[in-house]
């Protein structure tokens, strides 16, 4: 099997991972509050990737200096805090449907920062990607179900 | 920093759905930011799997008062709820994990096409599993699809 093969076998399994998640947590959170379900979820995620990384690169925490260990710590904030407490407060006011494509959105804000702070030119397949997306989300707000 | 509770968010607007929009795109948002630090984390030469595990903890505790709060509240909710968020937060770092496998094969442009079409997942299992709880309507299908293929144009053209 090829390298290229084994990396889209690979990248369907995580878009399938990826696409479980919020399912369970809809399901979940029909009987726990949001803050319950952000824990819950965040402890067995740290559980699942602690099976790899301690013993893999248990030196390698001890290595890091302190200023990479502050933006680790705003990353935390960045992406659990404050980015799974808004996408599981967003299923569940939402649903899976509506929320999965608006919050697959990251990509194009990160592009979008990258323009307006970083100062970087879009080419136009990024531009096209832009207006492409920005057409499904204002379909997907559209919906009145 | 004031965080935001959903309690508060519910009292300034009385609008859930639009609220819930409003909270998708912050997430998203917040989800872009940190993909930018993580980025220059791992281009630093720090391992994928160190950042994602002590990311990960500082999460955690920064979670910790709210969550065990909620825990509290929670004590006497079915167990097969608490299952339901552990197997989402088990799926999400197996996911996350995968991609960075993934990515050690093949370049980004060829494996985030690939990931990116995970909405359309979600939106397929919740069409076939969520039935009770949700409708999935046509117009959302073609919404989801223009995302998904507008998103991998810009991860494509940016790789």
């Amino acid at each position: 099997m090829s390298d290229m093969v084994l990396a889209i076998l690979l990248g369907i399994a995580a878009a399938i991972a990826f696409g479980f998640v919020p399912v369970f947590a809809r399901l979940g959170l029909v009987h726990l509050r949001t803050n319950t379900g952000v824990l819950t979820s965040m402890l067995a995620g740290l559980f699942v990737v602690g099976l790899f990384a301690v013993p893999l690169h248990i030196r390698d925490m001890f290595a890091i200096s302190m200023l990479t260990l502050l933006w680790v710590a705003i990353l935390g904030f960045a992406n659990y805090r404050l980015g799974r407490f808004f996408n599981y407060t967003s299923v569940r006011l939402i649903g899976v449907a509506r929320a999965s494509p608006l919050l697959a959105t990251a990509p194009l804000w990160a592009t979008l920062a990258a323009i307006v702070f970083l100062g970087e030119t879009p080419n136009a397949a990024t531009l096209l990607g832009v207006v492409t997306v920005v057409g499904g989300v204002a379909l997907i707000v559209s919906e009145r179900s | 920093m004031a965080i935001p509770t959903l309690r508060k968010l519910r009292q300034g607007t009385g609008r859930p759905v639009l609220l819930g929009m409003v909270i998708a795109v912050a997430a998203a948002m917040s989800y872009g930011s940190s993909q930018v630090i993580a980025r220059q984390l791992v281009t630093e030469s720090v391992a994928p799997l160190v950042v994602s595990f002590l990311s990960m903890a500082f999460g955690v505790g920064f979670f910790a008062v709210q969550g065990t709060q909620g825990f509290r509240k929670d004590r006497g909710a079915p167990r097969r709820a608490f299952a339901f968020m552990a197997l989402a937060g088990a799926a999400g770092s197996a996911a996350s994990a995968t991609t960075v496998i993934a990515l050690s094969y093949a370049p980004v442009a060829t494996v985030s096409p690939v990931v990116g079409a995970s909405p359309l997942i979600s939106v397929l299992l919740a069409h076939r599993f969520l039935q009770r709880l949700e409708r999935v309507t046509p117009r959302l299908w073609i919404g989801v699809a223009m995302v998904v293929a507008g998103i991998t144009l810009i991860t494509a053209s940016n790789a």
